[in-house]
């Protein structure tokens, strides 16, 4: 295994309520600055798609929080992108070719008042 | 006080939760009662919804306190003067 430097791991951890979210219903369009078009199209396809706003909300502000301890500032939370795998598993990617040196790995959990994300990041060589 | 300023006052206030009179130019992003980072982006929605402009991203980056607020908005209606 490869060495790695610690200042080279970043992490984030956010928690969010869902109220906005769920005050926001049908008002989605309101969100171009904070989601991607697959992220909108995604949680509208879910049963109740206010907790998946706000968890995707709550990993973005983790991810913003990793960049920041890695001396990454000023991200626009629209270019974070969470899609799932087939199993369901979110992943994320920073839509920059500035980013591609990030390996991420993330996690959500939520209730239907709040939501919770945890996001480590690592700086490697590419 | 100007019509900008009030209706920034009011917006403010609205999405804060907090009473007009809280609302001064030196309340700052992040250390001010709830003005937290969606909140944050509620605010922006708001501003762009009642001028019916679009705030560019270093300008939400840089709208940290009520002062700086109106003075952003300022400009961009200035800009639509033009």
């Amino acid at each position: 295994m490869n060495k790695v430097a610690f200042n080279d791991i970043g992490i984030g951890i956010d928690i969010e309520n869902c109220d906005y979210f769920r005050r926001t219903r049908e008002n989605y369009d309101k969100f171009n600055k904070i989601f991607t078009d697959f992220e909108k199209e995604y949680c509208l396809n879910m049963e109740e798609p206010y907790i998946h706003f706000c968890g995707r909300f709550a990993a973005k502000e983790a991810a913003i929080k990793a960049l920041s301890s890695l001396g990454i500032s000023n991200i626009p939370l629209n270019i974070i992108e969470i899609r799932n795998t087939q199993q369901g598993v979110p992943q994320m990617q920073i839509n920059d070719s500035k980013y591609q040196n990030l390996s991420i790995k993330m996690s959500i959990s939520h209730t239907k008042e709040q939501a919770v994300a945890i996001v480590i990041m690592l700086r490697v060589e590419k | 006080m100007n019509n900008i300023d009030e209706s920034l006052q009011l917006i403010f206030s609205n999405i804060l939760g907090v009473n007009l009179n809280r609302i001064t130019d030196e309340i700052k992003y992040n250390s001010f009662e709830n003005w937290d980072s969606l909140r944050h982006l509620q605010i922006v929605a708001a501003i762009e919804e009642e001028y019916n402009i679009e705030l560019s991203f270093e300008d939400i980056t840089s709208l940290r306190t009520f002062k700086a607020a109106k003075e952003i908005t300022k400009k961009y209606l200035k800009g639509q003067s033009l």
